[in-house]
This record gives structure tokens, C-alpha cells and sequence, in this order.
């Protein structure tokens, strides 16, 4: 470790032994973090094991978000100085179906099957499924999207739903008005 | 055992015939109710991206995720507060995640990290 930062001319600050106060920002983004995943995971009825995948959605959500901090800028603004791409957001764990490989399909087969929306790849727009029986991830790039239905409510609730998908595009209205604005 | 510093302090304004000893450093008294200094914010401010970035583990968490993860590294950049984060399953990763993300960062922002 110490001869990664000696290498790159990196000067390494410590915190001392239990006090993560002097390790403030992270410590608050975690709490912010860990909030926002815990909504994720609460309203996609999704099983624990995926919390990982929620994390990581959530930072590319908070990402997006204008924050005071920052003089309602989005980091994602500061950082790359073009403002982020919001067709591109999808609600964690709603159902969507995904095509299948034309290679492995015969004629009488089904060409989609049932998936939820996982993850983002980086880099790409294309996007990650976990399909619901041999729960196994993969890519995925013809995919059809239906952002306020969840995949793991038994009977669908739909109504209920509507609403959190609402909220969800009112913020991002507001973060696209901020951006013209400014 | 002495009374506290103020009441000293009060003694003496009323009854300034009271003789006592100069202020003295008690052992007992920091042994006792020593507590923890305050906090200051940090004084450190950067002025472009990846001048100084917070690293934080989180973990471990009681039920590993579908991979086997535990933990994950949080790297959050001071100017920007644009956040990564990067499950790991053992807290040893880090050297290596951190090693590629300087790496990666350095080629493709082309911004000097300090």
C-alpha cells in the first residue's frame, strides 16, 4: 500500500483509531448511500443477496442528483462538465422482457423471457438482467422495459407503484430544470 | 480530592482571606473526565478534480451478496463528490482496486492526480 502511494506521489492522510469523524465525507456519503439502497431494496421485494447490485445502482443515482454542496450541481456535471444522461435511468428491480439469443431459439420458441433490471454496464447502455428461476445474470440489449411493475410483488401491484416511478420522474424533472436554468 | 477549578475561583472572590495553592495539574481529575476534543472541519480544499479524494471500507456486512461480496470500497472525490464504489470480497483487494482506479482515472480524464 505505502509503496502504491510512494510511486504515484501520493500523499496518504490517515484518520486515527476509532474516529471515523475525521473520515467525515465518506462516512456521511455511506449513510447516504446505505438510506437510498435500503429504499431500493425495500421497494423491488428483492432477495438480500443482491444488495451489492443496490449499492451500486444507488451511487449511480446520487451521481446524478444536484446536491447544496456543490450549488445544485449534479457531481456527475463537475466532473465530466456535461450534464448526465437521463433516458438512460431505469428503476431498480422492475420487470422488463429481455430477447432471447436468436441462435438459440427455434421457430416455436419464446423470443423474450421475464427478467428484472439489475445493473448498468459501464461504459455501455447496454444492461445487466437476473432472469427469475436459475437466477444467472446476463447482457442484455433488445429489451423492453416496464418501470412501474416489480418483479417479485406477487399479483403485480401496480397502483401502488405508480406513484414511487412518479416522485422518481418529478425529481428528475426538477434536476433537468435546475441544469437549463443554470 | 479538591473541589472544581470554578468554585475555587468563586471562594476566592468572596473570601479573598482563603489561602490556596496556585492552579496545579491533578492526575485524577484527567483519569476521571477527560473527554474527547472537538472536531474541527477540515481545513483541506480542493480546487480540481481528484486534488483529494476520501476512501472508506464498509463492512462486513452479516450476509455476503449473490458473488460473495462483504464489503465495499467507497471512493468519493473532494471537488466533484462524484462517488465509486467497488464491491470486494476480502478487505486485501483494496491495494488493487485502488492501484487500477488511479490508473484508469490518470488515462482516461487526463487530469493530474495528486
Amino acid at each position: 500500500m505505502t509503496n502504491l502511494f510512494i510511486n504515484k506521489g501520493i500523499i496518504h492522510q490517515t484518520s486515527c483509531v476509532n474516529t471515523p469523524q475525521q473520515n467525515s465525507v465518506v462516512e456521511r456519503k455511506h449513510g447516504h448511500l446505505l438510506n437510498v439502497a435500503r429504499v431500493i431494496m425495500i421497494q423491488s421485494h428483492l432477495p438480500k443477496i443482491y444488495w451489492s447490485y443496490s449499492v451500486i445502482h444507488t451511487a449511480h443515482i446520487i451521481n446524478m442528483l444536484p446536491t447544496p454542496v456543490l450549488n445544485e450541481f449534479s457531481p456527475h456535471e463537475m466532473l465530466y462538465k456535461t450534464s448526465p444522461d437521463f433516458n438512460q435511468l431505469k428503476v431498480f428491480g422492475s420487470l422488463c422482457y429481455a430477447s432471447t439469443l436468436s441462435t438459440n431459439r427455434s421457430k416455436f420458441d419464446s423470443r423474450t423471457s421475464k427478467c428484472v433490471f439489475i445493473d448498468f454496464k459501464k461504459g455501455d447502455k447496454r444492461i445487466y438482467f437476473v432472469k427469475k428461476f436459475n437466477q444467472e445474470k446476463f447482457l442484455c440489449l433488445g429489451i423492453l422495459f416496464f418501470m412501474n411493475m416489480f418483479f417479485h410483488i406477487k399479483g403485480l401491484k401496480i397502483l401502488a407503484m405508480k406513484m414511487t416511478v412518479q416522485t422518481f420522474m418529478i425529481k428528475i424533472k426538477i434536476c433537468l430544470q435546475k441544469i437549463n436554468l443554470f | 480530592m479538591h473541589v472544581s477549578n470554578k468554585s475555587i475561583d468563586v471562594i476566592k472572590n468572596k473570601f479573598p482571606f482563603v489561602k490556596y495553592n496556585k492552579p496545579f495539574i491533578c492526575d485524577i481529575c484527567h483519569f476521571v473526565k477527560q473527554k474527547r476534543l472537538l472536531f474541527l472541519l477540515s481545513a483541506s480544499k480542493s480546487k480540481i478534480c481528484f486534488d483529494f479524494i476520501h476512501v472508506d471500507v464498509w463492512g462486513p456486512y452479516s450476509s455476503s451478496s449473490i458473488h460473495g461480496h462483504k464489503y465495499f470500497l467507497t471512493i468519493v472525490d473532494d471537488y466533484s463528490r462524484y462517488t465509486w464504489v467497488f464491491p470486494l470480497k476480502q478487505k486485501s483487494k483494496v491495494v488493487k482496486i485502488l492501484e487500477n482506479f488511479l490508473f484508469l482515472f490518470k488515462h482516461n480524464l487526463r487530469q493530474q492526480l495528486k
